[in-house]
């Protein structure tokens, strides 16, 4: 199948086109990447930082694709996703923590941050990237996948595999430290 | 779904309009991660990649042994052990002395006895008085 027949089903649902791959249509799935690897990729920036990003989301995508018959029809193709992107962000941040160097991740994290023309934007971005490595893992995961990703609390606790009442705690403490950080630096929000 | 406090919207503004970019990935990436779909397991460095033990010290698997020394033997064996020194050293009669080690050691006791209850005479060989050892100085 070609660019032009996979934009055709563009509109398709994503629980269809697992039906698809699921036959072996494989051009379903980079259908599937095409639509969710921006968001994967972006979850995965904001835990683990830039140093090993491609490895990262290729290996989301390739859990997936081997993890597919075990995915149930009735969850949401998305959730099951961020949720093998948040086993795959977990690894990686606990091998960062068996040694490799976080100064090499930060100063990664660093580099992009010199390509605009803002310098207050510049600024800033730095401030909130500075601000959710002040947080722990548990903090910095709720307000990634919820405040700046933008999923839903049912589906963040789908995805960490907590309950409701627990994602909205912890968002309230990640916000607090968060806003108490910046304010520290001298910036009100 | 709830209202957000008025703070908390402007926190969650601020956040959104300045979160760091995402640097693009490379532009074979999708055709990379497509062709490790269709190479076969165990030859693609990329499945290989998905297919390494998961990281983490949950996680690590070592070879196991074809033999396992049985290191749980070890505590019972101490403990039997002392258990049978203890038992031996209760039961068993401490060794009776013959006359001979009984005389020896009769005649022992008395000199010690006394060497301690009456001048020693034949200590003084060995400690003159100190006027003598004076008079040999001079």
């Amino acid at each position: 199948m070609d660019d032009q027949s996979a934009g055709q089903s563009d509109n398709r649902p994503d629980n269809y086109l697992v039906q698809l791959c699921l036959k072996g249509d494989r051009q379903s799935f980079r259908q599937l990447y095409r639509r969710h690897q921006q968001r994967v990729r972006s979850i995965l920036y904001q835990l683990c930082g830039s140093s090993t990003l491609d490895d990262l989301v290729q290996e989301v995508f390739l859990r997936a694709w081997k993890g597919l018959p075990q995915f149930r029809q009735s969850a949401k193709f998305a959730t099951w996703l961020y949720r093998i992107t948040w086993n795959v962000a977990s690894d990686q941040r606990q091998s960062f923590a068996q040694g490799r160097s976080r100064l090499q991740m930060i100063t990664n994290m660093a580099s992009v941050q010199h390509e605009g023309p803002d310098l207050m934007h510049l600024h800033y971005q730095d401030l909130v990237q500075r601000g959710l490595t002040h947080l722990s893992l548990e903090h910095r995961s709720v307000l990634v996948l919820h405040d700046l990703e933008e999923v839903p609390q049912k589906e963040v606790a789908e995805v960490l595999g907590i309950p409701v009442g627990t994602v909205k705690s912890r968002l309230f403490h990640a916000r607090a430290a968060m806003r108490q950080f910046l304010e520290k630096e001298g910036v009100q929000p | 779904m709830t209202q957000l406090p008025e703070n908390d919207q402007r926190l969650t503004a601020f956040l959104r309009q300045h979160r760091p970019d995402v640097p693009p990935g490379a532009p074979d990436l999708e055709d990379r991660i497509m062709a490790a779909l269709e190479a076969p397991p165990h030859r693609s460095g990329t499945v290989a990649l998905l297919e390494r033990p998961p990281k983490g010290p949950r996680s690590v698997q070592r070879p196991r042994p074809l033999t396992r020394p049985a290191w749980w033997l070890v505590p019972p064996a101490i403990a039997a052990s002392l258990l049978v020194a203890l038992i031996t050293y209760r039961t068993t009669p401490p060794p009776q002395p013959n006359s001979e080690d009984l005389t020896q050691l009769e005649a022992f006791l008395e000199k010690n006895w006394n060497g301690a209850v009456y001048d020693d005479t034949s200590t003084m060989e060995f400690f003159p008085p100190e006027d003598s050892q004076n008079n040999s100085d001079s």
